[in-house]
C-alpha cells in the first residue's frame, strides 16, 4: 500500500519531470506537448483515467490540463507588454475553470463559502504578466510552482483531503525533478544543450497547477481558508522577485527559491491551526 | 329489508377498504430510531465501523402482496460518523463520498421478492457520488405493530436490512488503495411509524 503511494505519487512523477528535463535535449518545440504529457501521465497514475462526460469534480481535472494546453497555446500569440489580454486569458480560464469544478458544491448554496477561491484566480491571472520572465530566467517559475504545490500539498493533506494532495505532491515532484536537472546543468556549464520549457509550457504548468490548488481549495472538507489565500501569493511573486543579476548564477535560483517558498512557509502553520486529529 | 341490505354492503364496503388500507401499510422512518450502519476490511485487522445520523424516508409494506411493497430511504452523507473526527473529514472529501457535490445517498426499491414468512429481496438503486448501482439487501420485518402507552395513535414497527455495497462499482479507487473493504456491509435498523 505505502509503497504503492511513494510510487505514484513522487517517484513516477519524479522520473516524468526528469524525462521532461531530457527531452529538452531535442529542442524547445515539443516542450509543451512533453509537459501536457507527463502532467496528464501523473494525474492518471493517481486518479485514473476519468470518464466522459466527468460525474465529479476531481475527474474534470484532466479535461482542465488540455484546455490549459489551448490557453497556453493562446498566450502564445500575446506579446508580453499586452498584460490586460494576459490576464484576462489567465483569469478568464481560471475563473471558468473555478465555476465549472464547483458547479455542484454552488447549486446548493456554498458559493459565498467559496468566495477565498478567488485568491489562486487572481494571483494566477496577476502572475501571468510574469510569465515571459521564464525565457531569461528559466528556474524562476519552476521553483514558484514546486512551492506553489507543496503549499498546496500540505494543505489537501490537512484538509482531509488526501488524494489531491498526493496530485499536487505528483506536481511538486515532476517540476521539482525538472528544476533539479536545470540546476545541474546550470552548475556543470552545459545549459546550452538542453531547451528550457519555453513561456507556453510554463503557462501550461502554471495554470495547470492553479487549477489544482483551485480543486483542493473547493473540496478540501477542512481547508485552512487563510493558507489558500496565503500560498496562492507565490503565484505573484514571479513578477517581483530580483534577477539577482549581481550574484553568481549558481546562487540566483538559491535566493529566489527562498523569496517564493515563504508563502508555502506561511501558509503550513495556518493549514496547522485547522487541522485537528 | 332494503335498510339492512345497505347496512351489510356498507358494512362489506367499509371491511375491503380498512383490508386494502392494512394490507399497504406505508410508515415513515422515525428519524430517532433509524441505525445506518456499515462495515469495512481495515487492512484486515478488523471491521471499521460507522454510521449515518441523519436518515429520512418511507417504507410501504404490502402484507397480502409483499412484492407490491415499496422502500424510499435518503442519507445525509455528511452525517457520517465513524469515531474519528479527522477520519470523518477524511470520508467526506472527494477521495471517498464527495459530500461537498453530492450531499445526498438514496436507494429506491424497483423490486421486493418475498423469501419467508417476514423476510424478503429488496432490490433498488442506489444513488451515491452521482452514480446509480442497483443493490439487493435482504430484509426481515419484526412483525411487531404496536404503539407507545403515550402516543395510541402511532403505530410503530421495525425493519432491519442488510447488503454489500461494492466500492469499486463507485468508482471509490481510495478505498482500496487505503487498505480498506473493497466491500462494505452494510446493517439498516429502521423503525417506521404511521397514525391510525
Amino acid at each position: 500500500m505505502f509503497t504503492s503511494l511513494a510510487l505514484n505519487t513522487v517517484v513516477l512523477p519524479f522520473a516524468f519531470g526528469l524525462a521532461l528535463a531530457l527531452a529538452g535535449r531535442f529542442g524547445s518545440k515539443g516542450m509543451l506537448g512533453a509537459a501536457v504529457l507527463v502532467l496528464s501521465a501523473a494525474y492518471v497514475l493517481l486518479e485514473g483515467l476519468p470518464g466522459f462526460p466527468p460525474v465529479a469534480s476531481k475527474q474534470k481535472v484532466l479535461y482542465l490540463f488540455a484546455l490549459a494546453a489551448g490557453v497556453a497555446l493562446v498566450s502564445r500569440f500575446i506579446p508580453p507588454r499586452a498584460k490586460v489580454l494576459l490576464v484576462a486569458l489567465t483569469g478568464g480560464f481560471l475563473l471558468g475553470a473555478a465555476v465549472w469544478l464547483g458547479i455542484n458544491k454552488f447549486a446548493s448554496g456554498g458559493v459565498m463559502a467559496s468566495a477565498f477561491v478567488l485568491a489562486p484566480i487572481v494571483a494566477g491571472a496577476f502572475g501571468s504578466t510574469g510569465l515571459h520572465r521564464s525565457a531569461r530566467q528559466p528556474l524562476l517559475w519552476p521553483l514558484a510552482l514546486v512551492c506553489l504545490a507543496i503549499g498546496a500539498a500540505l494543505l489537501s493533506a490537512f484538509g482531509a483531503f488526501v488524494g489531491f494532495a498526493q496530485v499536487a505532491g505528483a506536481c511538486a515532484a515532476l517540476i521539482g525533478a525538472y528544476a533539479l536537472v536545470r540546476y545541474i546543468l546550470l552548475l556543470a556549464g552545459r545549459e546550452a544543450g538542453f531547451a528550457i520549457l519555453s513561456t507556453t509550457a510554463t503557462t501550461f504548468l502554471t495554470v495547470s497547477v492553479t487549477s489544482v490548488v483551485i480543486l483542493i481549495a473547493l473540496f478540501a472538507p477542512t481547508i485552512s481558508q487563510a493558507g489558500v489565500v496565503v500560498v496562492s501569493l507565490t503565484l505573484i511573486l514571479p513578477v517581483f522577485v530580483p534577477d539577482f543579476a549581481s550574484q553568481p548564477r549558481a546562487l540566483v535560483p538559491v535566493l529566489q527559491g527562498l523569496i517564493l517558498a515563504l508563502p508555502t512557509i506561511g501558509a503550513v502553520p495556518l493549514a496547522l491551526m485547522i487541522h485537528q486529529p | 329489508m332494503k335498510t339492512t341490505h345497505l347496512g351489510v354492503l356498507t358494512g362489506v364496503a367499509l371491511a375491503a377498504l380498512s383490508s386494502a388500507a392494512i394490507a399497504a401499510d406505508t410508515y415513515t422512518v422515525d428519524p430517532a430510531h433509524v441505525w445506518v450502519t456499515f462495515a469495512v476490511n481495515h487492512s484486515g485487522w478488523d471491521m471499521a465501523q460507522g454510521l449515518f445520523h441523519n436518515v429520512s424516508g418511507s417504507i410501504t409494506l404490502d402484507k397480502d402482496d409483499v412484492t407490491k411493497s415499496k422502500v424510499s430511504v435518503k442519507i445525509d452523507a455528511t452525517s457520517i460518523d465513524t469515531n474519528f473526527a479527522q477520519r470523518n473529514s477524511d470520508l467526506q472529501s472527494p477521495d471517498f463520498l464527495n459530500v461537498a457535490e453530492f450531499p445526498a445517498i438514496t436507494f429506491d426499491s424497483t423490486a421486493v421478492e418475498k423469501t419467508g414468512d417476514k423476510s424478503g429481496k429488496i432490490t433498488g438503486n442506489l444513488v451515491m457520488i452521482g452514480k446509480t448501482v442497483p443493490v439487493t439487501l435482504d430484509a426481515t420485518w419484526s412483525g411487531v405493530e404496536a404503539a407507545y402507552p403515550w402516543a395510541p395513535d402511532v403505530i410503530r414497527t421495525g425493519f432491519t436490512a442488510t447488503g454489500v455495497v461494492h466500492s469499486a462499482d463507485f468508482g471509490m479507487t481510495k478505498v482500496v488503495e487505503d487498505g480498506l473493504g473493497p466491500d462494505i456491509l452494510v446493517t439498516i435498523n429502521i423503525e417506521g411509524e404511521k397514525t391510525k
